[in-house]
């Protein structure tokens, strides 16, 4: 009784982690928690200390005040890829930098709103002074957000801006730091247009769906290459490489005349790149990425990516923290700063990766 | 009358149904203009399930003794970022890969030992395994990928025999004659049959039913490293989250393949079926071009409907 | 006694191309207690799973209550007003008695269920049978005995006009036994008819009115109980005469211990056991349920941890591990085939190779052998299945313990420790296990049967050891002027003592 009750339960599960994500709806349920503090302890070293590099640039931009006494939570989407963990490095290094108590926490996953809500929902009862938050989805988080108005807990958003009805239906605006992706997929749509005026069979992949990096990473990639590409597949393999290989594989089988692979992200670029190896068919077939991560920038100087769309992620928790400071010191804090973000080629991906590198030793430990 | 086996039809009926969705794919697709049923396509379909066919060999013998085991999508992950930081480390690949068919073995006795010694339930045990080993590949390199390493592990995936037949298929096809005639020919095989399908009775007629479990559980482990070591291979980045919930595909694979969820009832053979069923669901879908959710759903179903028939089946042999 | 409640005739079933039931009939009248007989595989089984709607007829009608029946689920046959109480029960063992009661028929007010009016109800169908516990008492809670009563509360909560009894008394004590009948005979008087399947000659006599006969899947005949004698019933089910005289060991050699066990202790369930067994001798061991010879058995072999005491086998000590005493020829036949005998999902063969596969595999499993000698046992002890590759779950119970005989006489062992080895079967299967156990000892191994049959202990045993609280009470000299008085005073004289 007990055996099948189990089993009944396990097919249960089963069959809905595969409707919810084939191949990739990753457990995201009770156990996250755990899951994120022990990857908390290994990758964001709270013990660190600033250095006085950074400790000068990030007072010098706020306003004269001891914000020892101040903690400030930080959300974050997941800590396990480089890109989020540079988010919440330059979020815990500029906080102590002024002497705050930085708080990390974060979804296992990509998709982890439900992990999010609780993160939230525990910084509240904790009664932290701000929260800095990359949302796991642009909504669903807004009875979380709700508890943070009803306490007076200010919220700044980062990266992934929260959707526009989660605001209007709060009825108060958050500041948002961040790329503007629709931009950034213009970039990448621009640079398309250019070396195809001619036209190309196009593939994208996409994220995970319901975000709206995917959607503006798409839609600014259309605005820009939609009238010469021809687009013969999309797929969302949810920013993971295996899931990027596959589809190509697949695609390639489908389209063997495919030339241009748009990846919204680098990892599934490097999946991507991958299965059109194994096809031999990268002259063929030219990727063009997103992310800029440090493996996406390699990947541009050995010429497998033509370009990637590098974003700013140490600039994005700096402001976020200067800008909590300012609200916590009575000041206004800016409601919207482009971060920018820039295309990366062979032209300009070795100085590139060069200036990640050094920011990324800027805000992380000097022991 | 004596020598005659009982045919039943329900047998057959998973290579009924992926001759049935092969057909149903050629046709669609040809309609389409679109080419599904050649060579290099179906050399395709087998690369793609090569590494779940290996992770579901595992998941299939732990289902048959009455277990579950949650952790191995982890312990592919955690492979892959060990064995890339080693090699990264200069150690021989060789090596690298047989210390990472280690810590799978380890891994797995760590599994084995708590459930049956432990008495835990193998669904908790690891689950709460899977949490840690990813756990430990998020620490391993403090959440980093790993990339920059000799791509020369490549050719463990990458290499093709008379250009056309990828090497994935070689394992799947040496490791699971292996496990099919180890399952019905040896007493190792039949215990495992008798503790999934008695425990009691199994320990009864002498069968060292705890010794038994583990060394499941601890091939299991194996199996899940090999596959982490057949994922790095293939995609040359390490990502400590790679390989997340491929334990359900694997369950998954063996679950259309007829394995009894209860244990004691199931053959190996039509696992792999099952996984090559899963993969070209995929691929059939992503050739046509079938928007991403739609996908889920499909698969979503023939589950259902293969756990379904294995009911009917169950009740029909009542 | 009344009209006719029931007629079954021209019932035909098969399985697997085996006939299991040959245009047999059946007719029960209101208020008769009718007495369904046969041995294991004879088909009672099937012919009341027809009745109650489980499996489909082939051929043949069903009358009931004057009505023909049509084949329709077993939901609605109950609806009817036939209910079967099979041995094992169908109650939800987590939910309360008025909740099984009321199962799917629960009782409504507005939205959530009138608990308090359904107390009320299963307290009075309680009190109609004398089951005297509260009714929200979980049936997990309840006894053997008090759970069949539960059961027959909610058959009477049905309206039931044929209860259908399988071997009721199997597991419950004399003294329920007598409170069953009570009820029996109440319902009886109330027109209701009584469908009893048993194989306890003394109980037939006692409860019964009229006899129904069944052999191989065919009627044989119908005869009033008062008309007839044990003999004639015997006769009519196995085709002949069964003897029940000691038989004659002549293999016995009373010089020679391969088992000794001295002091025995496992918790409070063995006390400080200790006897001899010789080559070649059957050791009884009787004793009430619970007095803690299945227990001793267990420890013995090592599927219990002793907690003190030696077990000295051929001059050496033994230790707990069970695998290695079973290979070095101690084994074990559990009395709960499906729990502990059998691997159900599995084939005959497969599960008579299952602990004699050192012997099949050099190292591979040689499969065709696995087959030609399970092929072999099924012939040899008559075993009744369609292929040594059909499930065991498929055989009847008798041919299923002889499963669990094939695979232990292929195992060869010296000692065998059989517990309850004729429970559940039927009269002619039981000689044939009999002088199987014959051809055991004329190969010189050793027997220690368990029995709470006194009869077969008597006719079996060289010497009869009686168990009662986890002590050994006495061992006796079989001596042919035993009777079952002196081994029942001995298992009950001390129980009182015991009581004081």
């Amino acid at each position: 009784m007990k055996k099948k009750l189990i089993s009944a339960l396990l097919c249960a599960a089963m069959v809905g982690t595969l409707l919810v994500g084939c191949g990739n709806g990753k457990d995201s349920g009770n156990n996250g928690k755990a899951d994120g503090n022990s990857s908390d302890a290994a990758v964001v070293d709270e013990s660190a200390q600033v250095s006085d590099k950074l400790a000068e640039e990030i007072k010098a931009q706020v306003p004269d005040k001891d914000y020892g006494e101040y903690t400030i939570g930080f959300c974050g989407m997941t800590l396990n890829n480089e890109y989020h963990i540079i988010v919440a490095n330059s979020v815990l290094q500029s906080g102590k930098a002024l002497g705050m108590k930085v708080e990390i926490q974060a979804g296992a996953e990509h998709q982890s709103v439900e992990e999010q809500l609780t993160i939230i929902e525990n910084f509240v009862s904790q009664g932290v002074d701000g929260i800095i938050l990359v949302p796991a989805a642009s909504e669903g988080l807004i009875s979380a957000l709700q508890e943070c108005k009803n306490a007076g807990i200010p919220v700044i958003n980062l990266d992934t801006k929260l959707d526009g009805n989660t605001i209007k239906t709060l009825g108060e605006d958050i500041p948002f730091y961040g790329t503007d992706n629709y931009v950034g997929g213009q970039m990448v749509g621009e640079k398309v247009a250019e070396l195809y005026p001619d036209g190309c069979k196009t593939a994208i992949l996409r994220g995970v769906q319901g975000q709206t990096n995917d959607d503006d990473r798409y839609n600014g990639f259309l605005d820009k290459a939609g009238d010469v590409v021809d687009l013969v597949a999309e797929q969302h393999a949810n920013w993971e490489t295996d899931l990027g290989y596959t589809a190509i594989q697949n695609i390639i089988q489908a389209n063997p005349d495919l030339q241009v692979v748009y990846c919204e992200n680098d990892l599934m670029g490097i999946g991507a790149y991958q299965a059109v190896d194994e096809a031999g068919l990268t002259d063929q077939i030219k990727i063009f990425s997103y992310d800029g991560v440090t493996e996406g920038l390699q990947y541009v100087i050995d010429e497998k990516f033509v370009s990637t769309c590098a974003q700013q992620p140490i600039e994005m928790g700096k402001l976020g923290v200067v800008n909590m400071a300012k609200i916590l010191a009575g000041e206004k804090a800016e409601s919207y700063i482009d971060t920018g973000c820039k295309l990366v080629t062979i032209d300009n991906a070795k100085e590139t990766l060069a200036e990640t590198e050094k920011y990324a030793a800027e805000i992380s430990a000097t022991k | 009358m004596r020598d005659k086996h009982e045919i039943n039809l329900t047998d057959w009926i998973i290579y009924i149904g992926m001759i049935g969705i092969f057909l149903v794919f050629t046709v669609i697709c040809s309609a389409m203009g679109k080419n599904f049923l050649n060579i290099n396509n179906i050399m395709n379909i087998v690369n793609q399930a090569s590494i779940n066919a290996i992770l579901a060999i595992g998941a299939s013998i732990v289902i048959l003794t009455g277990g579950i085991d949650l952790s191995i999508g982890s312990v592919v992950g955690f492979v892959g970022i060990f064995l890339a930081m080693n090699i990264k480390d200069g150690m021989p690949i060789p090596a690298a890969i047989i210390l990472c068919l280690l810590c799978g073995a380890v891994i797995g006795l760590f599994n084995g030992v708590l459930v049956s010694y432990g008495k835990v339930p193998a669904f908790i045990t690891t689950l709460e395994s899977m949490q840690a080993v990813r756990g430990l590949a998020q620490i391993i390199n403090e959440g980093q990928a790993v990339s920059g390493f000799s791509l020369k592990i490549g050719a463990l995936m990458k290499t093709k025999f008379f250009g056309v037949i990828p090497i994935g298929v070689l394992y799947v096809v040496v490791f699971y004659a292996i496990m099919i005639l180890i399952l019905a020919y040896t007493k190792f095989g039949r215990g495992i049959y008798a503790l999934g399908g008695n425990s009691h009775a199994a320990r009864l007629s002498g069968i060292r039913v705890k010794k038994l479990e583990v060394i499941v559980y601890i091939l299991c482990g194996v199996f899940a490293a090999f596959a982490g070591v057949m994922l790095l291979a293939r995609l040359l980045y390490a990502d400590p989250s790679a390989g997340g919930s491929y334990e359900m595909n694997a369950i998954a694979a063996a679950v259309i393949g007829g394995i009894s969820m209860s244990g004691g009832k199931g053959k190996l053979a039509n696992t792999v079926v099952g996984a090559i069923i899963l993969a070209t669901l995929t691929n059939g879908l992503q050739i046509m071009n079938v928007a991403t959710y739609y996908q889920t759903v499909i698969t979503g179903l023939v589950v259902i409907v293969a756990v379904f028939a294995d009911k009917r089946k169950e009740r029909k042999a009542e | 006694m009344g009209e006719n409640i029931l007629e079954m005739r021209h019932i035909t079933k098969s399985f697997f191309g085996v006939n299991v039931l040959k245009d047999t009939e059946l007719t029960v009248k209101k208020g008769e207690v009718h007495i369904l007989l046969g041995e294991n595989g004879a088909g009672k089984s099937t012919l009341i799973k027809i009745l109650s709607g489980a499996y489909a007829r082939e051929k043949g009608s069903v009358v009931f209550d004057g009505e023909e029946l049509p084949q329709m689920p077993p939901g609605d046959v109950i609806k009817k007003g036939v209910s079967v109480i099979y041995q094992e029960f169908n109650l939800v063992p987590e939910m309360s008695i008025y909740e099984n009661i009321f199962l799917g028929k629960e009782y409504r007010k507005g939205v959530a269920v009138d608990h308090r009016r359904e107390i009320k109800e299963a307290k009075e169908y309680m009190d109609r049978i004398g089951l005297k516990v509260n009714p929200r008492t979980l049936i997990s809670r309840l006894s053997v005995a008090k759970k069949q009563l539960a059961e027959i509360a909610k058959a009477i909560s049905n309206d039931v006009k044929l209860l259908v009894l399988d071997e009721p008394t199997a597991a419950i004590t004399d003294k329920e036994t007598e409170m069953l009948f009570g009820i029996i005979r109440e319902l009886k008087n109330q027109g209701i008819g009584i469908i009893y399947i048993s194989h306890r000659m003394s109980e037939l006599f006692e409860i019964g009115d009229v006899c129904t006969v069944m052999r191989d899947g065919e009627y044989v005949g119908t005869v009033n109980i008062k008309d007839t004698t044990e003999d004639e019933l015997t006769e009519m089910m196995v085709g002949r005469k069964v003897s029940f005289d000691k038989i004659e060991n002549k293999y016995i050699d009373r010089n020679e211990v391969v088992l000794s066990v001295k002091n025995l202790g496992y918790k409070n369930l063995v006390k400080e056991v200790s006897f001899d067994l010789h080559k070649g001798e059957i050791l009884g061991f009787a004793g009430l349920v619970g007095a803690g010879r299945t227990e001793t058995a267990k420890t013995i072999i090592g599927d219990y941890k002793k907690d003190k005491g030696e077990v000295v086998y051929k001059g050496k000590k033994i230790g707990t591990n069970l695998a290695e005493n079973i290979k070095n020829g101690i084994v074990y036949l559990s009395e709960d085939r499906k729990d502990e005998g059998l691997i159900l999902m599995h084939s005959v063969a497969g599960n008579i190779a299952l602990p004699n596969l050192d012997k099949l595999c050099r190292p591979f499993l040689n499969r065709r052998k696995e087959r030609k000698t399970a092929r072999e046992y099924v012939d040899g002890l008559k075993i009744k299945t369609f292929s040594e590759l059909t499930e065991a779950k498929n055989l009847s119970g008798g041919n299923q313990q002889k499963v669990v005989i094939a695979k232990w006489l292929y195992s060869d062992a010296d000692i065998y420790i059989f517990d309850e080895p004729t429970r559940g079967i039927d009269v002619g299967a039981r000689d044939e296990i009999y002088n199987i156990m014959y051809e055991l000892i004329k190969k010189k191994a050793s027997i220690i049967m368990i029995s709470s049959d006194l009869v077969e202990v008597l006719k079996m045993s060289d010497r009869i050891a009686v168990m009662g609280e986890g002590r050994l009470r006495a061992v006796l000299d079989n001596n042919g002027k035993l009777t079952q008085q002196d081994i029942l005073k001995i298992e009950l004289a001390e129980e009182v003592s015991d009581e004081r």
